[in-house]
């Protein structure tokens, strides 16, 4: 290989230079830096020696086809054959060696130091002349030569033919895709470390002794210089020591005062508590001397139970909230602040014999109505308690309601109703509409008599059910003289009668009905023609109350667990709120419409709030018996009473508050308790005065009061 | 004088007795006295200053009004100072009631007012068939029919010969009598005041003789002027259909029914007519309503 010397000027044969070397794809004559100047002067003869170079090139190619050659090409050959016979051998012989013919190589370069320097300065060459002191030969180097020369220098590959994309990329990782020998990876490389597993444990076990300590956290380069102090701790729980054990007493003694000794009566008792209950662990003995004291059987069993308690017991404090009971209650007002409401007693009205199932007051507050089982019904002024009208019918009456709108009242007297004018308005002038008009509503039609297929076939359901007619009253007969002009003839005991606000439909309630049809029955005042929309009650249970809705054509239905909305005009099921109540007793509905409350035979008021799902808003339970029956008043006040078998009735402030966020808030103010129970039957009835606070009152005991 | 001893927590008061009851004076001088007596123990203290051997209930009264409390509470109550002396007047006790004579009536009796000037001995009694009956003392001494329906209320003014009666009744007129009382009782000719719609439920005459007021069920007040008719006497053939007068005028405001009238002294209240209803009680002067008290008249029983 030429040496690299810059300075040297030696015409390299070509064969030198062609020594194993990729060929050139281009031949760009870069010159050595730090001689610029010569490099101009050398283009042309650059451009005779590439030629020079390449023809020889053309020729054959050497390095690059393997024709057994390669090692060793005769142009390459080092001349001087002595291999690794150092040349200081022959320095002092006038050969340096001998070339291949065997023929001595005689010293023909010269070494002295004017001759290079005069070669430096005359040969243009002599920059890249190489002197081969071995070889006895001067090589020039080619432009090839300089280049490859540069790209070594500069780290390049020194052919610029070479593929600088590695066939093998040794540094891409992602690319060693295939294994670098047959054999399989041993299967430890892809399990967890055995070595490191073995290290962790023992590292783990000296964390655990406590001979090496985790690494303390760093100093902080700042901290909060207020931050908290250390948090308090929390105390241990108290140490609490075992009970002292009792010391003896004159009852442990071997011969015990004899007062000490059990009775036949303080043995069985004795007996009789358990173990932990006891006194004392063993019977008192008495014994004449010491050595007739037996030994104590209990003895290791009472240590092991001291034993147990003095280590095994876990021994805590009970922690007692110190929460006074009364806070936990919520805040009601005082009812003092909730007045008015009834409190006692004001007019009594007195003249009945029998239980009074039904009371209900006129439409102005001046009469009240009253139905008893004595068969009558009486008509009192509110007032003064001054009994106005008696009527007798032929059987108990059940039920009495008021017209609204005319003074006029709807009497059901066990399976009968009647529509009965008491006559009590006395105008001297004719401009009074109302007797008029009353008279004039009670008269008979005769035109609906002429078709009876007119109203009761339409159900075809009701198969079994009995035709409900309306009469006129025998003018003969007691009750027409009493007022009563119109009856109807039902199927079952009515025991509810409820009127619209309007005053022309009065629906009638009898539970115990044979047909589903008939137990809710709306009458028609004006056009004298009963309904039976409820031909068919889903559930199929019994119709225990209904009530109409004040301001929307609603008509509410409670059956014995539910409580069904109806829109008439629309004739389709509203809604339906379901009670936890087993047997309801009656429904009522709030001025306002947007609630009702319920009272039932398992003595709970359940409250609805319509706005809500069907579930209560609240479930009341302050009686001890059956509630017969629950109103809302229905003026102003917000009261609800509540009136129950265990003759007691409850006054419940019930405020409804007009905005949507606020629920109703319900206080109990009173109980008022003058009735009496009669035969398991306490308070049957409640009605409230239209304007006033005022409780009517209709109990089994025979009496009526108003409370005020 | 007399010291009591005081019992322990009670205070002691100054108290000084007097009387206008001229066969009981007592010495007025001031005396000790525990606080927490009461008329009882206040009038046993003055039957001992009186040295009676049976002892008379005495009632005492303090600054013309009736001790109803011990001294130490009426004390406290007016914040006076128990070292100053406080006068005591006493006078007779009124004993409980008894009942000498029962005359049943064959209805409810449904108002009774007094013919005469207090104490007078002359009442009169509206019953609801419609029938006033005369009482002196205990006995009734007439009974006129002045109405086939019920009457609810009655006024009565004493006049020169007897009284003039009013009663509501509950056909909506006011009937309107005039009494003589004396050994022969007899009534006048029976006048009615119509102008209301509904049953009227109480009435009123003015002092003077020249209003007569009534309201009831329609919730209005109805004033009449009183006429030479409405009180006359019984004429002798009845010639003249019965009186019947229209309204004066009507007031209306109240929003339930009307059941208390009063045209109110003539000093205190010269033009004014208080109506009382089971929702209001407004006063309305010279026939401007305002309505100055919200008051419940409350039904009691």
């Amino acid at each position: 290989m030429p040496r690299l010397k810059p300075g040297a000027r030696a015409r390299s044969s070509s064969a030198s230079s062609r020594l194993k070397r990729p060929r050139l794809a281009s031949s760009s004559s870069v010159p050595v830096p730090g001689d610029e100047s010569a490099k101009k002067e050398k283009s042309v003869e650059e451009m005779i020696e590439d030629e020079d170079l390449e023809d020889t090139d053309e020729d054959s190619d050497h390095g690059l086809v393997d024709d057994g050659s390669s090692d060793d090409s005769e142009d390459d050959a080092p001349r001087n054959r002595i291999g690794n016979v150092p040349l200081e051998w022959y320095k002092d012989e006038d050969h340096v060696g001998y070339d291949i013919a065997g023929e001595k190589i005689m010293r023909t370069l010269s070494t002295s130091e004017i001759d290079a320097l005069l070669e430096s300065k005359d040969n243009p060459d002599a920059w890249r002349t190489i002197k081969d002191h071995k070889n006895q030969r001067e090589v020039v180097l080619t432009e090839t030569d300089l280049e490859v020369i540069r790209r070594i220098r500069e780290r390049m590959y020194p052919s610029l033919a070479t593929d600088t994309t590695e066939m093998v990329e040794f540094e891409n990782p992602e690319a060693r895709i295939h294994p670098e020998g047959k054999a399989h990876p041993p299967k430890s490389r892809f399990l967890p470390s055995k070595w490191e597993r073995m290290k962790v444990k023992r590292l783990v076990s000296l964390l655990r002794q406590g001979k090496i300590r985790p690494p303390p956290p760093p100093a902080p380069e700042v901290w909060d210089l207020w931050a908290d102090e250390a948090q308090l701790r929390r105390k241990a729980p108290t140490a609490l020591p075992a009970p002292k054990m009792a010391l003896p007493g004159h009852a442990e003694s071997y011969n015990p005062p004899s007062e000490y000794l059990f009775t036949e009566e303080e043995k069985k008792e004795w007996e009789e508590t358990f173990e932990e209950d006891r006194t004392l662990n063993h019977l008192p003995q008495k014994f004449e001397s010491l050595r007739h004291v037996p030994g104590y059987k209990d003895f290791t069993l009472e240590r092991f139970k001291r034993c147990l308690d003095l280590y095994l017991v876990p021994r805590a404090l009970k922690q007692r909230m110190n929460v006074d009971p009364e806070s936990l209650l919520p805040k009601l007002p005082n009812p003092k602040d909730l007045r008015p409401f009834p409190t006692h007693i004001a007019v009594s009205y007195e003249g009945h014999e029998g239980m009074i199932r039904s009371v209900a007051v006129e439409a102005t507050g001046r009469y009240l109505a009253t139905a008893s089982s004595d068969e009558t019904l009486r008509i009192w002024e509110v007032a003064t308690g001054r009994p106005v009208r008696s009527i007798k019918f032929s059987s108990a009456v059940t039920a009495v309601a008021w017209n609204p709108q005319h003074l006029m009242l709807s009497v059901s007297a066990e399976e009968n109703v009647f529509f009965l004018d008491p006559q009590l308005e006395i105008q001297a002038a004719p401009d009074g509409e109302a007797p008029v008009a009353v008279s004039s509503l009670l008269e008979f039609k005769e035109a609906n008599v002429a078709k009876p297929e007119g109203e009761e076939v339409e159900e075809p359901t009701a198969a079994k059910a009995k035709a409900v007619h309306w009469r006129a009253v025998q003018p003969d007969s007691p009750q027409h003289a009493a007022g009563c002009r119109l009856s109807i003839a039902t199927d079952g005991d009515v025991q509810l009668l409820v009127w619209h606000h309007k005053g022309n439909y009065c629906a009638a309630v009898s539970p115990k009905a044979r047909a589903t049809s008939n137990q809710c029955i709306i009458h028609a005042l004006n056009q004298q023609k009963s309904m039976r929309p409820f031909a068919r009650l889903r559930g199929g249970q019994q119709v225990q109350s209904c009530a109409f809705h004040p301001s929307k054509p609603h008509f509410l239905v409670a059956t014995m667990r539910s409580v069904r909305i109806y829109d008439l005009q629309k004739q389709a099921q509203v809604k339906q709120l379901i009670s936890g109540a087993k047997w309801i007793s009656s429904v009522t509905v709030h001025p306002t419409g947007d609630h009702v409350v319920v009272g039932s035979y398992d003595r709970r008021v359940v409250w609805w709030d319509l706005d809500f799902a069907s579930k209560p808003y609240k479930t009341l339970q302050y009686h001890d018996k059956a509630v017969r029956c629950a109103t809302f008043h229905p003026g102003k006040f917000p009261l609800l009473a509540a009136c129950s078998d265990d003759a007691t009735v409850s006054i419940l402030h019930a405020k409804v508050f007009s905005d949507l966020m606020q629920s109703p808030m319900i206080v109990p103010v009173k109980r008022l308790r003058d009735h009496m129970v009669n035969q398991g039957f306490g308070v049957l009835s409640c009605a409230w005065h239209p304007h006033q606070p005022w409780l009517f009152t209709a109990g089994a005991d025979g009496r009526a009061y108003l409370w005020a | 004088m007399a010291a009591h001893s005081g019992k322990p927590g009670g205070g002691e008061a100054l108290v000084a007795f007097f009387t206008k009851l001229p066969s009981l004076q007592v010495p007025e001088e001031e005396l000790v006295i525990p606080s927490d007596l009461e008329r009882y123990g206040l009038s046993e203290v003055v039957n001992r200053l009186l040295g009676r051997d049976q002892p008379i209930p005495f009632d005492f009264l303090v600054e013309g009004e009736f001790l109803r409390s011990s001294i130490g509470r009426y004390l406290e109550a007016h914040k006076l100072s128990s070292e100053k002396v406080l006068r005591l007047e006493f006078v007779l006790a009124l004993r409980e009631p008894e009942q000498s004579a029962v005359d049943e009536a064959p209805e409810w009796i449904s108002s009774v007012a007094a013919l005469e000037a207090f104490p007078s001995t002359w009442f009169a009694a509206t019953l609801y068939d419609g029938t006033v009956r005369l009482y002196e003392g205990a006995q009734m001494k007439l009974t006129t029919r002045l109405s086939d329906h019920g009457l609810t209320g009655a006024a009565a003014l004493p006049t020169s010969r007897g009284s003039h009666l009013v009663a509501a009744c509950q056909d909506g007129t006011l009937k309107a009598c005039g009494f003589q009382c004396g050994s022969g009782p007899s009534s006048g000719a029976v006048s009615s005041q119509a102008g209301a719609k509904k049953a009227l439920q109480a009435c009123a005459i003015h002092e003077d003789g020249t209003l007569l007021a009534a309201g009831g069920w329609s919730m209005e007040v109805c004033v009449w002027n009183v006429e030479p008719e409405t009180f006359a006497d019984e004429t002798a053939g009845k010639r003249k259909a019965p009186h019947q007068a229209e309204a004066k005028f009507t007031l209306a405001g109240h929003s339930q029914v009307v059941t208390a009238l009063s045209f109110g002294k003539k000093e205190q209240f010269p033009f004014s007519l208080l109506s009382g209803s089971w929702a209001r009680l407004s006063r309305r002067p010279d026939r401007v309503s305002s309505n100055s008290n919200d008051e419940i008249v409350s039904l009691s029983g």
